[in-house]
């Protein structure tokens, strides 16, 4: 997935799944917690249908707080996550 | 001594850190001091509020999340001498003034009927609770806790915690809260007692995919849907429950619960009044100093204690008492809506009515909801006015406010 392809998806689960009230105010450097007023309730409900419904791959390490911080580095975390099955998959 | 994510701490670490206590003076001479801390490392934080109980200081926890004129306002709410904000060596000085009573825990309640009020309580109070709560809670000094709650908290610090290290066992304590997280370590610890909040332990209940099981788990603070227990007893081998207050701490346990609305035994350091099956009333809370009116409706039967909704929650149609829970059960049974609260309004000629509000996945008709509800509830428990809405609101702690919700006359 590309990672244009993964904000969308982003975008999708909190359009569609959180009914989030702030959703128009998405965009790449939208902060989830400051501008998108996400809690830790809806970031575990982001991780639920991310892995659940979307098929990625949560790694069970910390979380660094420094992913979560916006939607693009959301993006770019589950961007890196998926690049060990993009290896395989072309190899 | 304890884990905080990864990271473990020994008794002699914990000594170190005392030290370091020691020579900072305002920290040395805390005693009759109320200290507000607001602090995102878990371990500076344990550590200090050990130091202060041990001296005799009061202190009033705040969630690291609190930005920091927040916590400037809520210390000073709390009549704290001083805020530790980030920073154990910069404090904020707030008031000099004495207060009536120190040596105490000072926690916010959730106020769900408005601002939150400061609750204080001794550390004899907690140390009453401590030895209370230890002596039924079934683990042993081989179980580990597993706190994913927060350790600002009362559920997280003493009924986690404190208890743990009570009952001569390691707590282990996340901040991370990446669910996938939480099960490995969960493996790590196989015999354990996790303590989470019911949004939580669903979460986790979702994530299983590999046979994994978790061994005891206790919920508390709000009640769990029927079905998420359903789920979560099904990957657990056992689920507890436990019911308290601020004012209070916690004064029953389930340990073993099959209906979402049975808090279980009372404490045997607390006398616990409610009504009975037929007549449901307030629950009382009496210890040795006073006696406490929780709000709460329930009924004890055969020595269980059971919740049935905060008591400004109950709606009465007609005389007949309609439980929110009981009705928001049937609504989350049906397999598009994907959460729903029930709540009371007032029509100015006909009483007290039931409503709900629902978040739904595809566009249900009103008429196919009456049905489904029809098939589970007595008319007067059928709601009058289905409400869609994109998100149900919630107040800062994350609870429903029924009361809000109703506000407004039935159109």
């Amino acid at each position: 997935m590309t990672r244009q392809e993964i904000l969308q998806v982003i975008y999708d689960i909190l359009r569609d799944q959180l009914e989030l009230p702030s959703i128009q105010a998405f965009h790449e450097d939208a902060r989830l917690n400051e501008d998108l007023y996400m809690d830790s309730i809806m970031i575990l409900q982001l991780i639920l249908h991310l892995e659940v419904d979307m098929g990625f791959d949560i790694p069970d390490e910390m979380l660094v707080p420094k992913d979560f911080r916006t939607a693009g580095s959301l993006a770019d975390f589950l961007e890196r996550q998926q690049e060990p099955a993009a290896a395989e998959g072309s190899g | 001594m304890f884990f905080v994510n990864d990271q473990y701490y020994t008794r002699d670490d914990l000594k170190r850190q005392y030290t370091v206590f020691e020579n900072i003076p305002h920290l040395k001479d805390c005693r009759n001091r109320r200290l507000a801390v607001c602090m995102p490392d878990a371990f500076q934080w344990l550590a200090l509020c050990l130091f202060v109980r041990s001296k005799g200081g009061s202190i009033v926890p705040l969630h690291p999340s609190v930005p920091k004129e927040g916590a400037i306002r809520m210390a000073i709410k709390a009549g704290s001498h001083f805020l530790l904000y980030e920073n154990i060596h910069l404090p904020i000085h707030l008031s000099q003034q004495i207060n009536k009573k120190e040596g105490v825990l000072v926690q916010m309640s959730s106020g769900t009927t408005g601002d939150p009020k400061c609750i204080e309580r001794t550390w004899e109070s907690i140390e009453n609770e401590l030895d209370s709560y230890v002596s039924v809670l079934p683990a042993d000094n081989q179980t580990a806790t597993v706190v994913a709650c927060p350790t600002t908290h009362s559920y997280g610090l003493i009924c986690g915690v404190l208890a743990c290290i009570r009952r001569g066992a390691e707590p282990v304590i996340l901040t991370n809260m990446n669910p996938k997280y939480v099960l490995k370590k969960l493996k790590e610890h196989p015999k354990h007692i996790l303590y989470g909040a019911p949004a939580l332990l669903h979460t986790l209940t979702l994530l299983i995919t590999d046979g994994q099981r978790l061994d005891a788990v206790m919920t508390s603070g709000t009640l769990m849907p029927a079905g998420w227990l359903e789920a979560l007893k099904k990957v657990s081998n056992r689920v507890l429950q436990q019911y308290g207050c601020s004012e209070a701490g916690c004064v029953a346990i389930h340990p073993d619960v099959s209906d979402t609305r049975e808090m279980g035994y009372p404490l045997p350091h607390v006398k616990v009044e409610a009504g009975s099956f037929q007549n449901p009333g307030e629950i009382l809370i009496h210890d040795s100093e006073k006696t406490i009116y929780t709000k709460d409706l329930g009924y004890l039967e055969n020595g269980i204690l059971s919740f049935l909704a905060r008591m400004d929650d109950t709606i009465n149609v007609a005389g007949l008492n309609v439980y929110p829970q009981e009705v928001e059960d049937v609504l989350q049974g049906e397999p598009r809506i994907i959460e729903a609260v029930v709540y009371k309004k007032v029509h100015p000629l006909s009483g007290e009515r039931v409503c709900a509000q629902y978040v739904c996945s595809e566009p249900i008709e009103e008429q196919e909801l009456r049905e489904w509800c029809r098939g589970y509830l007595a008319p007067y428990q059928v709601p009058m006015e289905f409400k869609k809405v994109e998100e149900i609101e919630k107040l800062p702690n994350g609870k429903v406010s029924r009361k809000r919700l109703g506000e407004g006359v039935l159109a």
